[in-house]
C-alpha cells in the first residue's frame, strides 16, 4: 500500500485527501468520488449559488405554505433544531442574515438600526419545523447551512471512502478532519492546529488514529475597526460580534459534533466557551486572543515564550 | 505567550479533566448531538448506503447450457440419449433517473434458444427396472423475456417494483413484485420483505397428437417473504429470510406422461395447489488477512406435496492485485420425493395423482463452479469500467446423494456443466 494524496478546493477552502491504498487507480477513483461529493453539498447548500436548495429555502420566506425539502436536509435541519436546545440557542441556523448588517469587508460598523433589522430576521425558535416541511415565517429569513455542512461533509467523505474499501486515511476539508482510519501501522495522524497568531504556523499538533477533530477560529475573517477587533462569529441573540477566543478545537467521533462543540464554544466566549467543552466531556484546545492556551491536550510546548 | 497564562490553563485543564472522568459516560448534550449526528446518513458509515446506483451499468452474458447424454444402461436400446442444450443471450441495463437522486432502475431482456430432448415418461425393463424414455430431439424454441425493476431510495430505506413478461411459442407468463428494505440499529439491521405474483399460460404443442396434452391450461402463483439481515461485526453478517409461496392451478407437466404396463398412458397430473415454506440463513464473512470473503448458505424447504430439502452452498470470493476475484464454491442439494411419485404403473390407476418427474424423485445433487472477473482500469479507458468474466459449472445427481429413502433412483436424473462468459461496462 502506498499513500495518496490529493489536493483540491471546496467550499472556499484548501482540501485535501490522505489515503493508502494497494492500487492507484483505484484510489484515484475514491478520491473522484470524495470531491463528487463534497462538490454536491457544495452545490445543493451554497448560500451563492441561485440555484441551490439554500436559495430555494430563501425565497419560500414568509410563505405560510413553506417548503417541503429532502431526507437529508431533514436530517441537517434535524441536527440543527437539537444543537440549538442543546447550545441555548446559540447555534442558530438563521443567524446567517446578521452578515447583511455586519460586512467585514466595508470595515463599517453598522447602526444599530441595521443590527436590529437583521436581528428581527434571525431566531430558529420562530421557524416551524416539521420534517418535511419547513416554514420561515418572515420574508427576508435565510438558513445558513455553511455553519456546519463542511463538517458534515468532512463525516460524508469519510464513510464513503470507508465504504469504498479504503481503511487507511486522512480527510480534511479546510483544517476540519476525519481519520478514514490510522496509518496502515496503526499509528495515528499528527494533525496540527493552526497557530491563529502567524499564517501557516501550528501551535500544537494532535494525534488522531479515528474519530475527527474540527476548529473553529476568528483568526482569518473579521475585522479591526478603530483598534477594536469584531470577530467573524456573531451572536444569534445580540445580533453582535462576539470576541473571546482566537480558536478552539474539539475532538469528537463526528466531525459535525467535533464542528458545533466548537461553533457554541465560540459564540460563549473566553469564560465559557471552554466550560461548554469540558461538560461536553469532549477533548479539546483553546486559545484566547490574550494568548491564554487550554484544553485537554497540551500544546507544543516550544511555543511557550 | 506569559507564563501565568500558561499556568492557568494548564490548571483549568486539569480540574476539567477530573470532572470529565468522574462523568464518565458522555453528557447528556454530547449524546444528543451525536444521536443526531448519527441519523445523518453516510455519517454512521453503515454496510449498505440507500441510494440509486450512480452510473450506468450494462451487462451482456452469454451461457451455454449443456445436459450429459443420457446413460445408455438407463434409455431404450435403440433409443434417444441425447438431452437438453439451451444457449441464452442475456442483456441489462441499470442506471439512475436523471430527474432525481431517488429512483433508478433496471431493465433486462433475455433470449433463450433451447433444443434437445427430455425425459417423457419410464418404462420397466425386463427384471422390474425403471427405463427413461426420451421425447424426440427435435424440440426447437425459444424464449425470450423482459423484465423491469425500479427502486424508490428513502434516507434509511428502498422500495422496489418489478414486472416481467415472458413468452415461447407454448408458454406466456407475466409477473409482479414489490419488495423493500429498511435499516435500523445504525444500520447494523435491516429488515426486509416482499410481494410477488405471477401468471402463466400454456397450449401445448402437438395437444391433438397427444391425448395426455391439454389444450390450454393456466397457473397462478403468489409468494411472500420477509427476512432480517444483522451486521455481526465490521466483517461479519447473518441474513436469515422466511418465504412462502401458493400455486394454484395447473402444476402438471403436460410433457410428460405415465406409462401402464399393457400400453395405456396417463397424463402427468399433480395436485392443483402447492404450498411451499423455505427458509434460508446466509452467512458472510470477510477475512481482511486474505482479501477474501467466506459465504455460507443454508436452505431448508419444506412443501405440501411431501417434498422436504435441504441445501448448503459454500464459496470463497479471493480477490487478487484489486482487479481479479475468484470465486471457488460448492453446493450440495438433496429432496425428498413427491407423495404421488411414481415411475410407471403395473395396473390402471384410474384418474388421479401421479408424476413420474425426475425432479419430483428422491435425489441430490453436487455443484462445483468457479468464477473469474476481471476490471480492467487502465488510462486508455478513462472513467469508464470494463468487466469481463467468465464462469463454469459442474451439476451431478444421484439418488446416493440424497437425505431421504429413493426405493428406486429415477433413470432420468441430470448432470450438466454450464459455461458463461460475462461482459460489463460502466460509465
Amino acid at each position: 500500500v502506498r499513500l495518496e494524496r490529493f489536493a483540491f478546493r471546496a467550499m472556499g477552502c484548501p482540501c485535501e485527501l490522505r489515503l493508502f491504498g494497494a492500487d492507484p487507480a483505484r484510489t484515484a477513483e475514491v478520491a473522484r468520488a470524495a470531491q463528487a461529493e463534497v462538490a454536491r453539498l457544495e452545490r445543493k447548500y451554497s448560500r451563492y449559488r441561485d440555484d441551490s436548495l439554500t436559495a430555494a429555502i430563501a425565497r419560500s420566506a414568509g410563505d405560510p405554505g413553506g417548503i417541503e425539502v429532502d431526507a437529508e436536509t431533514a436530517a441537517l435541519l434535524d441536527y440543527a433544531d437539537t444543537s440549538h436546545r442543546e447550545s441555548g440557542g446559540l447555534f442558530d441556523v438563521t443567524s446567517g442574515v446578521l452578515r447583511r448588517a455586519w460586512n467585514f469587508r466595508s470595515g463599517r460598523l453598522p447602526s444599530d438600526e441595521e443590527v436590529e433589522a437583521a436581528r428581527r430576521l434571525v431566531g430558529w425558535s420562530r421557524v416551524r419545523w416539521r420534517s418535511p416541511r419547513l416554514v420561515l415565517p418572515t420574508a427576508g429569513m435565510e438558513l445558513d447551512f455553511g455553519g456546519y455542512v463542511k463538517e458534515y461533509a468532512v463525516d460524508r467523505v469519510a464513510a464513503l471512502a470507508r465504504g469504498l474499501g479504503v481503511r487507511h486515511g486522512l480527510v480534511d476539508l479546510g483544517g476540519d478532519l476525519a481519520a478514514i482510519g490510522p496509518h496502515p501501522d496503526g499509528s495515528p495522524w499528527i494533525v496540527g492546529i493552526r497557530d491563529p497568531r502567524a499564517r501557516g504556523r501550528a501551535f500544537a499538533s494532535v494525534p488522531l488514529a479515528s474519530g475527527a477533530i474540527a476548529t473553529s477560529g476568528d483568526y482569518e475573517r473579521g475585522m479591526v475597526v478603530c483598534g477594536r477587533r469584531y470577530g467573524h462569529v456573531l451572536d444569534p441573540t445580540t445580533g453582535r460580534p462576539v470576541v473571546g477566543l482566537a480558536s478552539v478545537s474539539a475532538l469528537a467521533p463526528q466531525c459535525l459534533v467535533a464542528g458545533t462543540a466548537t461553533t457554541v464554544a465560540m459564540l460563549r466566549g473566553e469564560r465559557d466557551g471552554p466550560r461548554w467543552l469540558a461538560d461536553l466531556g469532549l477533548p479539546h484546545l483553546w486559545m484566547a486572543h490574550s494568548g491564554a492556551v487550554g484544553g485537554t491536550f497540551a500544546p507544543l510546548q516550544r511555543d511557550v515564550a | 505567550m506569559s507564563r501565568n497564562a500558561w499556568l492557568r490553563g494548564r490548571l483549568r485543564t486539569s480540574s476539567r479533566r477530573r470532572r470529565a472522568r468522574r462523568t464518565g459516560a458522555p453528557s447528556p448534550a454530547l449524546r444528543a448531538l451525536t444521536g443526531s449526528a448519527l441519523a445523518l446518513s453516510g455519517v454512521a458509515g453503515g454496510a449498505s448506503a440507500d441510494t440509486p446506483i450512480e452510473r450506468i451499468t450494462t451487462d451482456y452474458n452469454f451461457s451455454q447450457y449443456r445436459e450429459d447424454d443420457l446413460d445408455r444402461s438407463k434409455g431404450l436400446p435403440l433409443g434417444e440419449t441425447s438431452r437438453y442444450e439451451v444457449d441464452m443471450h442475456q442483456f441489462i441495463l441499470r442506471a439512475p433517473v436523471p430527474w432525481t437522486d431517488r429512483v433508478d432502475f433496471g431493465l433486462e431482456l433475455v433470449h433463450e434458444t433451447m433444443s434437445g430432448a427430455s425425459p417423457w415418461y419410464i418404462v420397466p425393463d425386463a427384471a422390474g427396472a425403471p427405463i427413461q424414455v426420451m421425447s424426440g430431439a427435435t424440440i426447437e424454441d425459444e424464449r425470450n423475456d423482459l423484465l423491469f425493476n425500479m427502486n424508490y431510495y428513502y434516507e434509511n430505506a428502498r422500495l422496489g417494483f418489478g414486472g416481467g413478461f415472458s413468452d415461447e411459442n407454448d408458454y406466456s407468463a407475466m409477473n409482479f413484485s414489490i419488495d423493500g428494505e429498511t435499516h435500523f440499529n445504525e444500520k447494523n439491521t435491516t429488515l426486509s420483505g416482499g410481494l410477488g405474483v405471477s401468471f402463466d399460460e400454456i397450449e401445448p404443442t402437438d395437444s391433438q397428437l397427444f391425448t395426455t396434452r391439454p389444450e390450454s391450461e393456466e397457473k397462478k402463483s403468489y409468494s411472500v417473504f420477509v427476512g432480517l439481515a444483522q451486521l455481526l461485526s465490521r466483517r461479519s453478517l447473518v441474513q436469515s429470510s422466511l418465504s412462502y409461496r401458493f400455486s394454484d392451478g395447473y402444476l402438471s407437466d403436460p410433457y410428460k406422461q405415465m406409462f401402464v404396463v399393457g400400453g395405456i398412458f396417463r397424463p402427468d397430473s399433480r395436485p392443483d395447489t402447492r404450498h411451499q415454506f423455505a427458509w434460508l440463513t446466509r452467512f458472510r464473512r470477510h477475512v481482511e488477512e486474505l482479501d477474501g470473503t467466506f459465504h455460507l448458505d443454508y436452505q431448508f424447504h419444506i412443501d405440501t406435496w411431501d417434498v422436504n430439502a435441504h441445501s448448503i452452498e459454500i464459496a470463497w470470493h479471493q480477490t487478487v492485485w484489486d482487479a481479479l476475484r475468484i470465486v471457488p464454491s460448492a453446493r450440495w442439494y438433496s429432496q425428498s420425493e413427491a407423495d404421488f411419485y411414481v415411475p410407471y404403473f403395473t395396473v390402471d390407476p384410474g384418474p388421479g395423482e401421479y408424476s413420474a418427474d425426475y425432479r419430483l424423485s428422491a435425489y441430490g445433487a453436487l455443484r462445483v463452479g468457479v468464477k473469474a472477473e476481471y476490471t480492467f482500469r487502465t488510462p486508455w479507458t478513462g472513467d469508464i469500467d470494463w468487466r469481463g468474466s467468465v464462469a463454469w459449472e459442474r451439476y451431478i445427481s444421484s439418488s446416493d446423494f440424497s437425505h431421504a429413502d429413493a426405493s428406486v433412483e429415477a433413470p432420468g436424473l441430470v448432470d450438466y456443466d454450464v459455461l458463461t462468459f460475462g461482459f460489463s461496462v460502466r460509465y
